[in-house]
């Protein structure tokens, strides 16, 4: 068989399973190899498997192959993401977003401020805060916020967003005094 | 078959070399300059001159000719950096259609792309008359701290030229590649690129054909013509104090001095003084001639640089932060850009690395040559090289409140793909702005917006309860598409960021018409 012909089968095969490959077997290695071998490991793929080097017909799928192949290595080059992973993987989790890498709080934070608030009462004013945020009315967003924070004195989300309403606040143009309303 | 070459357009003078997968050739003109100058003139009837006759033109008619058009391309007209250099160009900046920066000369006005087509049709004209066979394909460099516009906005003046674009390649990558070819050591490298507008600066790792970028940061207003800026302006100041005449805004007088300027900065590379003597500069008031005479020494030097060369180490450290390596780790340091050939420059470098540069490879050449070779392998699928490049910035989309949630942080290896979710903000919201980003800041104000997209036909429900997953991919051309999917019913939209750019294709269609008969 030409190098070629050889390299165009091994792309269509590993198309077709590579969603199903977890990290180790996407770098071709054993899941108690050596963390020294994680990065020969990767070059020899890389050198078999990089898009810049298929055959032009087949750039897609390579593509498609090869960012996994990268996200492996991503992940396993860090001995810390990789112990992490490996708990994953005993429990049949085969990739893995970076963020998930990442402490729960830090996450519900950065992606879904609208559902930080635990109580009723705060969450009227969290709520009424953020859309405060949206609409760049950062002096009301400060009050809104900090009455949230009445009823849950400990909410981390809620103090960095005071953080952030504050500095906002303070570096947006002093525009024509805008008046704080309450609604209730 | 058509050639593929290799092109460092640079922001002051540009060069293209050949790779035949044997040797490397620099492409000279008939003149047997390999060095091309990045000067468009227009105002020779309807044409255009480019190059060298282009620089020529400079001093006498500096509002007609054009150089640095790299620094607009990609530009927003109202960043700070076109705002900055609105003040020191003798040709007009205008507001495009596109928010965009453009180039008013003698009331017409000009694209960045249809100028930087012009210096890329001339390189082709010249690397086809030297190897007798058409060129239709080429690797193009940029810098690496290029933003996703700025590499879109040189794409399409390659297609305005009539180039097929193989690739965008980093610079300090190409510079990197050309390295390894020569040089077969495993080790980790730092290239520092210090060219006419930009520098950037990028860690590697090599072993045995394969570049891993490892990190890379920079700055794309800061370079050469800083340096000659900084010292015009001195010479400025000693004409008002000897002269008693301020000249800041007589723009044939500008650009003598800062020609002067820059012989001078070249002779200090080699010699304690520069005698700069520039005869009938302007009139004075009085309508009397003035000759102005100056010495400058290397002292006065080192006083207007030391400012930009620190700006510049700064940038090495962060990168070398961010390689996660320290500064022992690196064996080698590349030297890139016809700048680096200024002494203090070496240096500083010298100084920060602890170790001699190398300086065997021509500074200004080494880019091309390095692009040339990557051009010979992505027409061959060479499989003894693989250059693994990184995303330079951040990439993320617009949350509540103009702050910026990052999706692809900046230095990730290309190809990647990433995901985040995301909830509705209001109560029965039924469809979602995907508004992209690029850049560092937390703040949508201060990052570079890429464009948006709407998915539409979600279900009214109340805030937070609908979920959409936005996933960002970046494939190994460097190109980005954002998708967004409503995770409960399904349904996707998705655009490429290149569709949102600047230039239309009949824009781009029309322009590569009378960029032809202007060049012609």
């Amino acid at each position: 068989m030409s190098q070629e012909l050889r390299k165009t089968v091994r792309i269509n095969t590993l198309y077709e399973i590579v969603d199903d490959l977890d990290y180790y077997q996407l770098l071709k290695q054993k899941t108690n190899c050596k963390q020294s071998s994680i990065a020969p490991a990767f070059q020899l793929q890389s050198k078999a498997l990089h898009p810049d080097n298929a055959p032009s017909a087949l750039k897609d799928k390579a593509n498609y192959i090869f960012t996994a192949i990268n996200e492996a290595f991503r992940i396993l080059k860090e001995p810390q993401n990789r112990l992490e992973y490996d708990g994953l993987l005993k429990n049949g989790v085969i990739r893995v977003e970076d963020t998930a890498l990442r402490s729960g709080s830090e996450r519900s934070s950065a992606n879904d401020p609208s559902k930080a608030a635990q109580t009723e009462q705060s969450k009227k004013y969290w709520l009424m805060g953020l859309s405060d945020m949206d609409a760049e009315r950062y002096d009301s967003a400060v009050m809104n916020i900090k009455f949230a924070l009445q009823f849950e004195r400990e909410n981390e989300v809620f103090q960095e967003w005071l953080e952030k309403a504050q500095k906002a606040a303070q570096e947006a143009p002093k525009k024509e005094k805008n008046p704080f309303k309450i609604r209730l | 078959m058509s050639l593929a070459v290799g092109i460092d357009l640079g922001t002051s003078n540009s060069v293209v070399s050949y790779f035949d997968g044997d040797k490397v050739q620099t492409i000279a003109d008939k003149e047997g300059r390999t060095i091309h100058p990045s000067v468009v003139a227009y105002g020779y009837g309807n044409t255009t001159v480019v190059g060298y006759r282009a620089k020529q033109q400079m001093s006498y008619a500096p509002e007609n000719t054009i150089s640095s058009a790299k620094r607009l391309i990609g530009q927003h007209f109202d960043s700070p950096e076109i705002q900055r250099i609105r003040k020191l160009t003798s040709w007009g900046i205008v507001k495009g259609i596109h928010n965009d920066a453009r180039i008013r000369v003698q009331g017409q006005i000009y694209t960045p792309q249809e100028v930087s087509a012009h210096v890329l049709i001339h390189l082709k004209k010249t690397a086809e008359e030297a190897l007798h066979k058409p060129v239709n394909q080429a690797v193009i460099t940029v810098p690496a701290y290029f933003n996703d516009q700025q590499r879109q906005a040189t794409r399409d003046a390659a297609e305005i030229a009539g180039l097929e674009c193989l690739r965008i390649l980093n610079e300090p990558t190409a510079a990197a590649l050309a390295y390894g070819h020569q040089n077969k050591t495993t080790q980790h490298i730092a290239v520092f690129d210090l060219g006419g507008g930009t520098f950037d600066i990028s860690i590697l790792r090599i072993k045995d054909g394969f570049y891993e970028v490892l990190s890379t940061a920079g700055d794309t207003f800061l370079g050469g013509d800083d340096f000659d800026w900084a010292i015009t302006e001195e010479l400025i100041r000693q004409v008002k104090q000897h002269h008693g005449l301020d000249i800041s805004k007589r723009y044939v007088a500008q650009a003598k001095l800062r020609k002067a300027a820059e012989e001078a900065k070249i002779t200090l590379s080699t010699e304690p003084t520069a005698q700069l003597a520039i005869p009938s500069l302007t009139r004075n008031k009085n309508g009397e001639m003035i000759h102005f005479q100056h010495t400058l020494n290397r002292r006065d030097f080192r006083a207007l640089a030391t400012p930009l060369i620190d700006r510049c180490i700064e940038v090495v450290s962060k990168a070398i932060q961010e390689a996660q390596l320290s500064t022992l780790q690196v064996e080698n340091c590349l030297l890139v850009g016809g700048m680096t050939r200024t002494p203090l420059i070496r240096e500083a470098v010298e100084k920060f690395f602890g170790r001699t540069p190398i300086s065997s490879l021509n500074p200004d050449e080494v880019v091309s040559v390095g692009a040339a070779i990557q051009a010979y392998n992505l027409q061959h699928q060479n499989n003894e090289t693989v250059l693994l490049d990184v995303t330079p910035q951040s990439l993320g989309v617009a949350t509540q409140g103009g702050f910026i949630s990052t999706i692809i942080t900046k230095n990730t290896s290309i190809p990647v793909e990433q995901s985040q979710i995301f909830t509705t903000t209001r109560d029965n919201q039924t469809e979602v702005r995907i508004k992209v980003y690029q850049g560092e800041s937390g703040k949508t104000k201060e990052n570079t917006f890429l464009g948006d997209f709407v998915l539409k036909d979600i279900r009214p429900a109340l805030r937070g309860e609908i979920e959409v997953r936005v996933t960002f991919q970046i494939d190994a051309d460097g190109i980005l598409q954002v998708s967004a999917k409503n995770e409960e019913t399904g349904s996707a939209v998705s655009m490429y960021i290149e569709e949102a750019n600047k230039l239309s294709q009949s824009e781009k269609n029309n322009l590569k018409e009378t960029v032809y008969e202007e060049s012609s």
